[in-house]
């Protein structure tokens, strides 16, 4: 495995622990993004080769980058900053009913 | 054939924006419009595979391997015709809804088109980006009436949900990386002999996210939270169908992988799934829990029997997923009737709507018969086939106990009819519910057509005739003994209340113990994949 992809996974680790780790709410999404652009990053690095040159047909590099991961990317990053918003906008929802971002107090015992 | 297929997909996300932009009283009958459209086609695409086999083709005149590959075989159609029959009920069922308006209709529409497009397309990056865009719109329909619970619930969903789709992204990359194509076909072509490290745990990733989706163990705690605090016509969709992406994503996507075994692991996790939802649905007092549960056990079910080694159980699994749905459609608009008209969740306090509603009632006497697998009714016919299938060790016995706990978990529900009437919320009983009525209606008819089309299939390609009389007694005298059982449980154990129960009985999983859970189930899977199964 490469040094570079060895980070990507680093820190898609890193944020998978946040996520296990962190109570409140609002470093929850932070972390939920932090791990997707980690797989981001892995994704885009694959298409990496050492001495390729940029997919376009009439430059004419022989060896050149694939270009699928660049554009599927795109999409992902879209779809993550949509989960981002309505999260936000969900957070101040909870924050509104329970005057708290913790999860802890969220889903206290209902006695 | 582009044109049609596309119609499918693209036709409700049209019209639903034609709608938002318009927003008129006379615009809104589109939806139901294009339901009729939907059906139109879609009964098109069936003669097609009927005839023909299955179809594919790619848009845009693309390659194969990069471009978006639309493909259709008997299971698309299968669940495009659970689609279409399911959003047709809950439009129905949601005319005469108050809190209703343009902008929820604009969600179902969507999350209709974007549920055709789940099961039609053939590469797992696409399914990736549909399923994102389901379990966003999903999480917007569940928070729609904006209570507290409800958006506790629809946050866990979607945040957690996210998680695991991002696992499932990590997989796709490393798939990608060894193979070079994300259409389904290539990559089980290409991978036909060499299962590296890194494919494993791709396949292992996607396996954690697609298990998370249809709520194994021990990753469902989101879906109690979301099925019981959306709204009913939500509730209905979510437990029938959504729940079933992750089933399909496993026929589909793992069914390429020809050189790996899969059966036993998925055998073991639906028998874990299937107890722990049993035990939990038994143990609930709100009605909508414990449909929750008994959804989490049903997809155990599921899960068991199409791992078998021969064709009954197999299909019986595969019916048993149109089963559940139907069934569990008809007890989720029911429970959301009463709910609405006595405004009570708790069914030791549901009383007296029996008398204001026949349909209501036997819509739910209809349910629970369906559910619990009485001769003559849906569920008897899949229940059957999969006590037929073949597995590696006898698991009749675990059959009977979850039937034994459905049981025991419907009749508590069934004995609402006995609760004496408090007359105390006399004033909801008249409120308007003739839409919801015709849509209970109109699902009943469907299961009776269901029933009819799965005893006639069954016995011309599978050779099985479920209504002879040996097979009705058979059942009939089962279903004497789980009633007898499940009465006899109940008195003894369940409607004493015991204290450990109880506690049981609020035993809720928060969100980062989930996330941990998540975490394991996947190291777990990991190891197994890398040390039993190559």
């Amino acid at each position: 495995m490469n040094i570079d992809i060895t980070l990507a996974f680093i820190v898609f680790i890193f944020g998978l622990y946040g996520v296990v780790s962190s109570n409140n709410l609002v470093k929850t999404i932070i972390f939920i993004n932090i791990i997707q652009s980690s797989v981001i990053l892995m994704f885009i690095l694959l298409s990496k080769k050492p001495g390729s040159g940029i997919p376009i047909k009439n430059i004419g590099f022989s060896p050149y980058v694939d270009p699928l991961p660049q554009a599927l990317m795109i999409t992902t990053i879209v779809i993550g900053a949509s989960i981002t918003a309505v999260t936000l906008m969900l957070s101040i929802k909870i924050f509104h009913y329970y005057g708290s971002l913790k999860w802890s107090d969220i889903f206290k015992k209902e006695e | 054939m582009i044109l049609i297929t596309s119609l499918l997909i693209f036709s409700p996300i049209v019209v639903s924006i034609i709608m938002f932009l318009f927003n008129r009283k006379i615009v809104n009958y589109l939806a139901y419009f294009v339901q009729v459209v939907n059906v139109i086609i879609l009964y098109r695409l069936t003669s097609i595979v009927i005839d023909k086999g299955n179809f594919s083709f790619v848009y845009g005149g693309y390659l194969k391997s990069v471009g978006i590959q639309v493909y259709g075989d008997i299971y698309s159609i299968l669940f495009l015709w659970m689609t279409i029959i399911g959003f047709s009920y809950a439009l129905i069922y949601i005319y005469d809804d108050k809190f209703v308006d343009v902008k929820f209709i604009l969600f179902m529409l969507f999350l209709e088109g974007v549920m055709n497009g789940i099961f039609l397309v053939n590469d797992i990056f696409t399914i990736f980006v549909l399923i994102e865009l389901a379990t966003i719109i999903s999480s917007i329909l569940i928070i729609y009436q904006k209570d507290a619970n409800a958006v506790k619930s629809g946050i866990f969903y979607l945040l957690y949900n996210t998680i695991a789709m991002i696992l499932y992204l990590l997989g796709v990359v490393f798939i990608y990386k060894n193979t070079g194509y994300l259409n389904i076909q290539m990559i089980g072509e290409s991978l036909s002999s060499i299962y590296n490290n890194e494919v494993l745990m791709g396949i292992g990733l996607i396996i954690t996210a697609l298990s998370l989706k249809s709520a194994l163990f021990p990753v469902y705690s989101w879906l109690p939270y979301a099925h019981s605090s959306a709204p009913s016509s939500v509730s209905a969709l979510l437990s029938g169908l959504v729940v079933k992406i992750g089933i399909f994503g496993f026929i589909r996507i793992l069914g390429v992988f020809h050189n790996l075994h899969f059966q036993n692991l998925f055998l073991i996790l639906g028998i874990i799934t299937s107890v722990s939802g049993v035990l939990f649905a038994m143990l609930q007092y709100d009605i909508k829990r414990i449909l929750a549960f008994s959804t989490i056990s049903q997809v155990g079910l599921i899960t068991i029997s199409i791992t078998s080694r021969n064709e009954l159980g197999f299909w019986g699994g595969i019916i048993h997923i149109t089963n559940h749905f139907l069934t569990k459609g008809i007890l989720f608009l029911c429970a959301g009737v009463i709910i609405y008209m006595t405004g009570e969740r708790n069914i030791k306090k549901i009383s007296g709507f029996a008398k204001n509603s026949a349909i209501v009632s036997i819509g739910l006497v209809v349910g629970v018969l369906s559910i619990t697998g009485a001769p003559f009714f849906l569920g008897s016919v899949s229940k059957y086939l999969i006590k037929a299938g073949e597995y590696p060790f006898d698991i009749k016995p675990l059959i009977y106990m979850i039937n034994i706990g459905t049981t025991v978990s419907f009749y508590k529900i069934i004995k609402i009819f006995t609760n004496k009437d408090s007359g105390e919320n006399s004033l909801n009983r008249y409120r308007k519910t003739s839409s919801k009525k015709i849509s209970i209606i109109f699902l009943m008819l469907i299961m009776l057509g269901v029933y009819y089309l799965e005893v006639t299939y069954i016995k011309t390609y599978l050779g099985v005739n479920i209504i002879s009389s040996y097979i009705v007694i058979k059942t009939l005298g089962e279903y004497v003994l789980y009633i007898l059982i499940a009465v006899f449980v109940y008195k003894i154990i369940i409607s004493k209340e015991f204290y450990y129960l109880k506690k049981v009985d609020n035993f809720n999983i928060g969100f980062q113990s989930s996330n941990l859970l998540l975490i394991v189930y996947l190291i777990v899977l990991l190891s197994i994949l890398k040390y039993s199964i190559v």
